[in-house]
């Protein structure tokens, strides 16, 4: 450390030489770097279960859906069915859209009088109105396009794409929503309400918001911390210093990110204001450390090679090496987002402690004399309250230690217990507040039709076993079983189709709305249907059958419970015995990395303890010292859990990093707050008094530095995607 | 520009008995009808369904084709097998003003016909990618033809078609909105058929294999293929047996005769 703050301070045209090389070097990807909110980021990468869930895909077609909402109080008109037919045959003709349904494709089998008529719903639009209300009447009544197609009152319809991803595309998700959007507003004046929502318009909207809010975000950030720096140091280079490594390392983050193959989503999204301010703390520290000294008349090139190289230098070490590994360990999880974020954080530290010890020292050797001319932060008004409050909270925590302790141990407590009702949410829409128009729709979806999310229950047995009576009646008792849940808005599969069949041959009569005892029966009702109409739900060598259920679920927690009490119902051998049966689907694989959010914190959380015990312990060769650096650092992380058990907030992808982060924050200060009172012990034979002196100076910084980081984070709270 | 001009006027000169010599689009598939329509017709087709996973599913058909005095046709399609839809059989009463007459037998339902609604002539048979539309006589009445073009197709002189629906009725009610067809120029047979669905997207395509004389300039393909794009579907018909203007009894095509099969 020493060497390398002397060589920067003593060869700055080299630093500078580096750092412009590698500056230009990442400028290309840096610039090239992609945003990907998809879905598969939110999942655990090459588990069996995602291995199982393409399988899946592939023979029962892909759930990733977009879908078009209508609603019409006069919907069921010629001319309105007449435009939402044209509409529905544009958009089925859409890029990437490998299958689409609607209230003129879906079969409308039906029995009566002695004819049966298979043909879609709205094969032919009628002119009549009385046929017309008909028609609206079969859609309703009709338990395959009832709220899959048509809302109870007839108003509301859907057009469901499914769609092909292809995922070397990464601009899929964009583009069909561009093309749906386009398709959708050129028939906007024909229908009281269209919308689009589904998992592309989900995804493409968080990018936006992803991007609109970093316009924000960055600047405001930096704009606060800067501001208080200003305020506290009275110093404008305290400010610049900062500001320039922040940007160093960003860029230099976003070009390794985009080598890495790492995108800009949700949670990385927030690396270049969490670098922005947990990086200036070790630039503020040596700008300080360099006035102070320099203001006692001490030559600058001493202070910058003994003050900072050699007193700060260790702690800065051991600072940085925490918080590298601090929130570099979270990229040891299964989730993709997570171990993005976790190692673009990790690079971003690493390069922000390499660019602060670098080009500080190369900054003070070309300004030094401008800043020692500027003066010392101690005249100004914000230094002076500063550190009136720093020097009561000193006197109050030495007074009232024991009360302290007492304090801080009921509030663990409380907040340990609190943190036992914490939830886990890992659902995309989570990250929208309630009045944003995605949630809006998803739930317009639900209340009207069904929800967006969609999943499989696939049974395994063997080849045609899915055309024997007995299996079927078997599914159908498994939907049966589904439905009686009451948690879920359709339940669909093959059973329901030779139902309706089975119902239309005996015209109409609800009593035969059931799978037929004959297998040669199925087999002839089978012959209704081309295969395209039953892929969905049974594979082509009848060895697979497939369930596919429609909800509204956005909680996690419930989702996997939910998803547990089937798994254990279903294989309770009630609904028959099979090779095996799989509960899959996007929404499950997102619902059950969820779980990796507790792992991933837990690992964490611990390693970061580990590390900062065990260095504090190694310092001070005391076991009792590292376990007593651990309480600071713990507690706040324990209340911010408790905190949130109390108040019902998710832990989800976003707020899971809220804990990273600060504990985050508690060790840079500890570490350097532990080094120097170590050097204190050693240096100095009356170390109450000493303590005092030193730690009141250092804590006034923490002091600010701890407003900073609510001011630069308080945007936040506004921003449009986060909770 | 004066030498231009005369170029063109002769090209014009030379090229125009070329043209006016040539088919018309109804010419051509009022000449395929002649030579190609037979009054009484037995098939024994193997059936092979593909799906995109490239499942296959095995039928065997027996369809009878007869015409009656009033020039409509009367057709049966009967499953023999596998053996779970042995005798499912659907029965065609062409119509001439209005929709088709359709039953359909499904042994283990009962024994009784049970007739399907008419309109649906773009619904598919039995599950293939045939619809209903695909199996009847083409109704020259009801669409426009004219030659688009003249090119190879499997190393034969074809006309390129393109028919379009012309009537209400058939604008309404068929499953096309365009269908490109390739016609041997010599034998007037077809070979290919390009189905465009309403959105004027490729939907199927039909073609013809093994073409081969049956009687006097009566040809027939062995060899049927379906492919269905958009649902990415295959069907293929093969011929085990078939016979020309043999003894059809008009009997076959009752109530009575479809559900005594056995």
């Amino acid at each position: 450390m020493e060497k390398l703050v002397r060589f920067s301070y003593d060869k700055p045209w080299i630093i500078i030489l580096i750092a412009a090389l590698l500056t230009i070097a990442l400028a290309i990807p840096a610039l090239q770097l992609k945003i990907d909110v998809s879905s598969d980021r939110f999942m655990a990468r090459n588990t069996p279960e995602k291995q199982r869930y393409e399988e899946t895909k592939k023979v029962f077609g892909s759930d990733i859906l977009s879908f078009v909402y209508i609603r019409d109080s006069n919907l069921f008109t010629e001319n309105k069915l007449n435009r939402l037919r044209l509409m529905f045959d544009r958009l089925a003709n859409l890029k990437g859209v490998e299958k689409a349904e609607s209230l003129f494709t879906i079969n409308n089998i039906k029995g009566q009088q002695g004819i049966i008529d298979t043909a879609p719903l709205l094969d032919l639009i009628p002119g009549e109105p009385n046929e017309l209300l008909a028609k609206q009447k079969d859609a309703v009544e009709n338990p395959v396009i009832y709220r899959n197609f048509i809302s109870p009152d007839g108003k509301s319809t859907v057009i469901s794409l499914y769609l092909s991803r292809d995922k070397k595309d990464d601009k899929f998700d964009s583009r069909i929503k561009k093309d749906i959007e386009k398709v959708t507003n050129e028939y906007k004046g024909d229908f009281q309400e269209i919308f689009q929502t589904g998992a592309p318009y989900v995804n493409t909207s968080m990018s936006e918001y992803i991007v609109d809010d970093q316009i924000v975000l960055v600047p405001v950030a930096a704009f606060v911390l800067l501001f208080t720096i200003m305020l506290t140091l009275g110093n404008i280079h305290g400010a610049i210093v900062p500001t320039i490594n922040a940007a160093i390392s960003i860029f230099w983050t976003f070009g390794l990110m985009r080598l890495l193959g790492i995108p800009i989503n949700p949670l990385t999204a927030i690396v270049p204001a969490i670098m922005i301010v947990i990086g200036s703390t070790e630039d503020t520290h040596m700008v300080t450390e360099f006035l102070e000294a320099t203001s006692k008349g001490e030559p600058p090139r001493e202070v910058v090679l003994v003050g900072i190289g050699k007193k700060l230098g260790m702690a800065f070490f051991l600072t940085a090496l925490t918080t590298v590994i601090g929130f570099g360990t979270i990229a040891f999880t299964d989730v993709v987002i997570l171990q993005d974020f976790g190692i673009a954080s990790g690079i971003g530290f690493f390069l922000n402690f390499f660019i602060t010890v670098t080009m500080t020292p190369v900054y003070l050797r070309f300004f030094g004399k401008s800043i020692m001319a500027r003066g010392f932060h101690k005249d100004t008004k914000g230094s002076k309250l500063l550190e009136k409050i720093v020097h009561k909270v000193i006197y109050w925590g030495y007074q009232y230690r024991r009360r302290i302790i007492i304090a801080s141990s009921l509030a663990l407590l409380i907040s340990l217990i609190a943190s036992a009702f914490i939830y886990v949410n890992n659902d995309v829409i989570s990250y929208f507040k309630k009045s944003s128009p995605i949630v809006k729709a998803a739930e317009k979806m639900h209340e009207n039709l069904s929800g967006q999310n969609i999943f499989y229950v696939v049974f395994e047995k063997d080849t045609g076993d899915f055309k024997n009576a007995a299996s079927l009646k078997k599914i159908e008792e498994a939907e049966a079983y589904l439905r009686n849940l009451k948690v879920f808005d359709t339940v669909l599969g093959l059973p329901d189709y030779i139902a309706l069949v089975n119902k239309g041959m005996q015209n109409g009569d609800p009593a035969f709305h059931q799978v037929p005892d004959s297998d040669n029966l199925i087999s002839q009702y089978l012959l209704f249907f081309q295969r395209n109409d039953i892929e969905r739900f049974v594979s082509g060598d009848y060895s697979k059958a497939n369930i596919m259920v429609r909800h509204n679920i956005n909680s996690s927690t419930e989702l996997n419970n939910l998803v547990e009490k089937i798994k254990k119902d279903l294989n309770s051998g009630s609904y028959g015995k099979y090779a095996d049966i799989l509960i899959t689907g996007e929404g499950i694989l997102i619902a059950d990395a969820a779980e990796n959010f507790i792992s991933g914190q837990l690992t964490s959380l611990i390693s970061t303890a580990v590390m900062i015990a065990a260095i504090m312990a190694f310092l001070f060769m005391s076991w009792k010292a590292g376990f007593i650096v651990l309480i600071p650092n713990l507690l706040p992380v324990a209340i911010f859990f408790g905190l949130m058990g109390i108040a019902g907030i998710p832990l989800n992808a976003g707020t899971v990093m809220v804990a990273a982060v600060t504990i985050g924050i508690a060790v840079d200060d500890t570490t350097v707050f532990m080094v120097l009172y170590n050097q204190s012990l050693k240096n100095m034979a009356m170390k109450r008094r000493r303590l005092k002196i030193r730690l009141s100076r250092k804590l006034n910084l923490y002091s600010f530095q701890a407003s900073r980081w609510q001011q630069g984070l308080e945007p936040w709270s506004f921003l449009s995607s986060f909770p | 520009m004066k030498i231009l001009m005369v170029l063109i006027s002769y090209i014009l000169c030379i090229a125009a008995p070329a043209f006016s010599g040539e088919l018309s689009g109804l010419d051509i598939m009022k000449e395929q009808k002649k030579r190609h329509e037979a009054a009484r017709e037995y098939e024994n087709i193997k059936m092979v369904l593909v799906d995109s996973s490239n499942n296959k599913e095995t039928r065997e058909l027996k369809r009878y084709a007869k015409k009656d005095n009033a020039g409509l046709f009367k057709y049966l399609a009967r499953f023999e097998g596998p053996a779970d839809i042995r005798g499912t059989a659907l029965l065609t009463w062409e119509q001439k003003d209005r929709e088709d007459d359709q039953w359909l037998y499904m042994p283990a339902y009962g024994q009784k016909l049970k007739r399907i609604a008419g309109g649906n002539k773009k619904g598919y048979f039995m599950g293939t990618d045939f619809s209903y539309e695909d199996l009847r006589p083409e109704k020259l009445e009801a669409h426009t033809y004219s030659v688009s073009n003249k090119e190879k197709y499997d190393n034969q002189d074809c006309y390129v078609i393109e028919s379009l629906p012309s009537t209400d009725d058939e604008k309404k009610t068929t499953g096309y909105a365009k269908r490109i067809l390739w016609i041997t120029t010599d034998a007037f047979v077809t070979l290919k058929v390009d189905f465009y669905d309403h959105s004027m997207k490729l939907l199927k395509t039909q073609t013809a294999h093994n073409v081969k004389p049956i009687k006097g300039k009566l040809m027939r393909a062995d060899k049927v293929l379906m492919t269905h794009h958009q649902n990415k579907h295959k069907t293929l018909m093969g011929l085990v047996e078939r016979k020309i203007d043999g003894n059809i009894e008009d009997s076959i095509f009752t109530e009575r005769a479809v559900t005594s099969f056995k």
